[in-house]
């Protein structure tokens, strides 16, 4: 059976349930056990797109750069290059290799952890700006204008007109006739409702607009068994990531951890039936 | 507007032709039914297929949107029509309906739903095409882009119910879609006279201000009283930056 993964980050398993979003809800959906990370106490994306992937818990460590923690300091810098260009002329290009560093590194999979879904169908599957495999950091570098002295209305914008492309491709994605898995990841709706949470109105909107776009896209994929499942869910009270994952699908599948689509999709896909 | 959205459409539309025999279009002259109206006509045109069996206007149409209709069936060449006034309503349901607008329930139902409903019986139509929209609905979402009915049986069909209200008015303009010119006297939703109130008593002078004036709705108070400090703070803590 072929199957399309729609992949969201952050999306909040009570706000569906308590706004009766019944285009994410689909047929059944549920809350998912997904992983704490040890250090900031709450789910992290890419560790859990990693448990996703290799179907058990990965704890390992995501490099990032010595500069990547930094920003802060970056920001001083840069103001005093600013300075400094303003009174000699020229900065000599540090500023911009400075906001190189600043930008946040596409982490790899760990290498010591298999990537059991990829390699068991990598032959079978697509995948569009997936963790791990195709994902690109724009919707970060948007985010990142904010340090650049970008309105918050022109960030949020931005990042409006980005999910809208997103969608737009996402819909585009066609199986054909080697391809019985597709998996389709977007940065949403986690890196907006970091910038608009605190406007619940603005927050409603964006998961009315989200509940049209998977109905859309479920209609469109109904001959196929088409999943919703998202990381880790938002804490509006707090601003932070709730500590459970999000799933629906149009057929009744009963998944309770993160860890468990692996082995689903690989049995779904080789197996051609839905066995539940 | 996002490209995926009129894709969808004409994938709900392709459906349907898959699906039914014999295809009806409610049309009411209305923004929202001409829109589904191009896409419908176009998607037929497209493929040789035939076309809906158009019902124009509304039960009690204002003079404006009679014309409107007849001008757009004669630009467009629509050879299959029918008008709801004059070949939708009997004496009967005019007699039962009262006073029209006087009570509102009693006459969508004699001028609305019993006529469609035996209009529908009585050409043995399969498929309706109609044009609600999701974000005009309180009960929106549990409506879905094919609907069964029954008595009559048919399946109502909603090509555009994915379509926000900007969503129409950009696709009007992209298309150079002339529209009702009710529109331009500051009415933004159309339906029978006596129900029908205009929201701007200035009116519109062109789409393009209608669209501007319909975003600026729905985009009031965006990205206001939100600090960015606060935000970049956060997510550093989540481990982002």
């Amino acid at each position: 059976m072929k199957v399309f993964v729609l992949a969201l980050d952050g999306l909040e398993y009570n706000l569906v349930a308590e706004w009766g979003l019944k285009g994410l809800q689909q047929t059944c959906f549920g809350k998912l056990t997904v992983p704490v990370n040890e250090k900031t106490g709450y789910p992290s994306s890419p560790e859990v797109w990693a448990t996703f992937l290799a179907g058990k818990h990965v704890k390992a460590k995501f490099k990032k750069r010595f500069l990547d923690s930094k920003s802060l300091l970056i920001e001083q810098v840069l103001k005093t290059l600013s300075v400094l260009r303003k009174v000699v002329g020229k900065g000599f290009g540090l500023g911009r290799k400075l906001r190189e560093f600043q930008r946040p590194p596409l982490l790899r999979f760990p290498e010591q952890i298999h990537n059991f879904l990829l390699n068991a169908l990598r032959e079978r599957m697509t995948a569009y700006n997936f963790p791990f495999i195709n994902n690109d950091g724009i919707s970060f570098d948007i985010v990142h204008k904010l340090q650049d002295g970008s309105p918050v209305e022109e960030v949020v914008d931005e990042l409006w007109g980005l999910y809208g492309r997103r969608k737009s491709e996402i819909w585009d994605l066609e199986f054909g006739d080697d391809v019985d898995l597709i998996l389709a990841f977007m940065h949403f709706p986690d890196i907006l409702q970091h910038i608009i949470w605190e406007e619940l109105r603005e927050v409603h909107r964006l998961y009315e607009d989200l509940d049209v776009f998977v109905s859309a896209l479920g209609e469109k994929h109904e001959e196929e068994l088409f999943i919703v499942v998202s990381d880790h869910g938002f804490d509006f009270e707090k601003g932070v990531h709730s500590s459970y994952g999000f799933y629906s699908s149009n057929r009744p599948i009963k998944i309770s951890r993160i860890e468990d689509f692996c082995r689903f999709l690989i049995e779904v896909v080789r197996g051609g039936e839905l066995e539940g | 507007m996002e490209s995926w959205k009129v894709k969808h459409a004409e994938l709900v539309v392709s459906k349907a032709y898959r699906r039914f025999g014999r295809l009806a279009l409610s049309w009411s002259g209305g923004k929202d039914s001409t829109v589904m109206l191009h896409m419908v006509l176009g998607y037929a045109r497209r493929h040789g297929l035939e076309e809906p069996l158009v019902i124009a206007s509304d039960p009690i149409p204002f003079p404006e949107t009679e014309e409107y209709c007849r001008s757009i069936i004669r630009e467009w060449n629509i050879k299959n029509y029918v008008f709801w006034s004059r070949d939708l309503l009997k004496p009967t349901h005019l007699t039962h309906a009262g006073e029209p607008g006087s009570d509102k329930l009693n006459c969508c139902l004699w001028l609305k739903v019993k006529p469609l409903n035996e209009f529908i019986a009585e050409n043995r139509i399969e498929g309706l095409f109609v044009a609600i929209r999701w974000d005009e609905h309180l009960e929106g979402g549990k409506e879905k882009f094919f609907s069964p009915r029954e008595q009559p049986s048919h399946v109502r069909i909603h090509p555009i119910l994915h379509f926000t209200l900007t969503d129409t008015w950009r696709y009007i303009l992209e298309n150079e879609i002339p529209v009702n010119p009710l529109y331009y006297k500051g009415y933004l939703s159309l339906g029978c006279k006596p129900c029908t109130v205009p929201v701007r008593r200035k009116g519109f002078k062109s789409v393009e201000e209608i669209l501007k004036y319909v975003e600026k709705e729905a985009k009031e108070g965006i990205g206001r009283s939100i600090d960015k400090e606060l935000i970049m703070e956060r997510l550093r803590k989540l481990g982002y930056f």
